[in-house]
């Protein structure tokens, strides 16, 4: 029993840490976002990425969503150098399980 | 001569429909000799000469090689000099009439794709083309700028200015470049300060009114000059989603030519756009000509705004219009 009970917490352990390294989106906070041209600006750079699939701005919320292709990521670094290439500034970047859409939707909606 | 044609065209098109009169038929005159002979009648005819507001029986616009002309119940008013139309011609002249639904369809197409704004930023972001272009009574600027960084983009301008009485012009076409000197991103705000540099080729008149030939004609004496000018422009912004505020020094010179215009704009927009929206802007500018026209001019204008598409349109307090077009790719 004690050795089942490893194993379940094992098993728990290897599937958080894939969900960790193949995360869904990004989400980064950003300062400085009040118009739609400055939305374009980031919008254009994060979608140059290789790894970029779709891209989400919400000046409300003074935010940008990146949809990850499978299995591909965007560092923190190239993330801050391409968002103060575009003329912002990041205040914060958060990886995450949660499809792009589910994410999008929340960030709509005021949550 | 064809850009002017259609510019022209559009241009007093759109005075015409916002001045809401029809019947109207607009005609170009395209030799001097017109010109001269047009300007006496209308000088003699409407003294309250107008870019189509009121309603004279005849108003008109001038530029450089044309006067666009809109004829209202002449006739009636014993102008007996003027053409019959549909007409060829006008006191012997080559002359193009628009009927009015051409014109007016011109109004539309110019309002639905074209129209560009004041204050743009010369800068949209990195990687990112820029095309303005702005217009009052006294100015016309385009502007087609390149940003290979978000700090600084090169780019060319075309500029035209004239007095308030026409009897000066300026025509210039400057490379310029643009610098974002200082980004302040905020939470939820951002300001910016910007400089330009630009130099080129300036071309200007000046028409002097030196006798009258008989009575109704005058005589005048037009002097032309071609040389080498600059610009320099500073301006700076601060916006939040809902309240804009800007200014702007703008300095064309050369050697015999000065002229500065100065422009303060405050706005607010009613309610916090996304960037999916249309966003809504109502903006009260003040304008300090020095130069060829010293005078102030206040106005207010609304501001569309929806991606990459900025469109203004509004009138200064003698009811003069003003728009501009910005679109960023």
């Amino acid at each position: 029993m004690k050795s089942l009970k490893l194993i379940f917490v094992f098993a728990t352990m290897i599937v958080a840490n894939a969900a960790f390294a193949n995360p869904k989106t990004i989400q980064i906070g950003l300062d400085g976002l009040v118009c739609a041209f400055c939305a374009q600006g980031v919008e254009k750079k994060m979608k140059a990425q290789p790894a970029t699939d779709k891209v989400f701005i919400s000046l409300e919320k003074k935010v940008a969503v990146i949809a990850l292709k499978d299995g591909q990521d965007i560092t923190d670094a190239t993330i801050k150098s391409e968002i103060t290439d575009a003329g912002y500034v990041v205040k914060s970047i958060a990886r995450s399980e949660e499809s792009f859409d589910a994410l999008t939707k929340k960030i709509k909606a005021g949550k | 001569m064809q850009g002017y044609y259609w510019r022209d065209s559009v241009f007093c098109g759109i005075f015409a429909f916002i001045s809401g009169t029809s019947g109207e038929l607009f005609a170009v005159l395209e030799s001097d000799a017109g010109i001269r002979r047009l300007s006496t009648i209308v000088r003699k005819c409407a003294p309250t000469e107008s870019f189509g507001f009121a309603t004279p029986p005849i108003t008109y616009c001038r530029s450089q090689q044309y006067v666009w002309a809109f004829f209202r119940n002449a006739e009636s008013l014993g102008f007996s000099g003027l053409p019959k139309f549909p007409a060829q011609t006008v006191f012997g002249h080559p002359m193009r009439i628009v009927p009015p639904a051409v014109a007016l369809t011109l109004v539309l197409i110019a309002t639905v794709l074209a129209v560009p704004v004041a204050h743009a930023k010369p800068i949209a972001y990195a990687d990112g083309t820029t095309f303005m272009h702005e217009r009052d009574r006294n100015t016309r600027q385009t502007e087609l700028f390149y940003a290979p960084a978000y700090w600084w983009s090169i780019g060319l301008v075309q500029s035209e200015m004239q007095s308030d009485d026409k009897l000066r012009q300026m025509d210039a076409s400057y490379a310029q470049v643009n610098f974002l000197l200082k980004r302040w991103n905020l939470s939820g705000a951002q300001g910016n300060i910007f400089a330009s540099l630009g130099t080129g080729i300036v071309n200007s008149t000046k028409e002097s009114i030196v006798g009258l030939a008989h009575p109704g004609h005058t005589m005048s004496q037009r002097a032309e000059y071609s040389e080498s000018g600059n610009r320099y422009a500073i301006q700076g912004d601060y916006e939040t989603r809902q309240i804009y505020t800007s200014f702007k020094v703008d300095v064309q010179q050369t050697p015999l030519f000065f002229e500065r215009t100065d422009t303060g704009q405050i706005g607010f927009s009613p309610f916090a756009h996304d960037y999916d929206d249309l966003a809504v802007w109502f903006v009260a500018q003040v304008r300090k000509y020095r130069g060829m026209n010293d005078k102030t001019e206040a106005g207010a204008f609304v501001r569309l705004f929806k991606k990459n598409v900025w469109v203004e349109i509004g009138m200064n307090e003698r009811r003069k219009s003003q728009m501009m077009l910005m679109i960023n790719y």
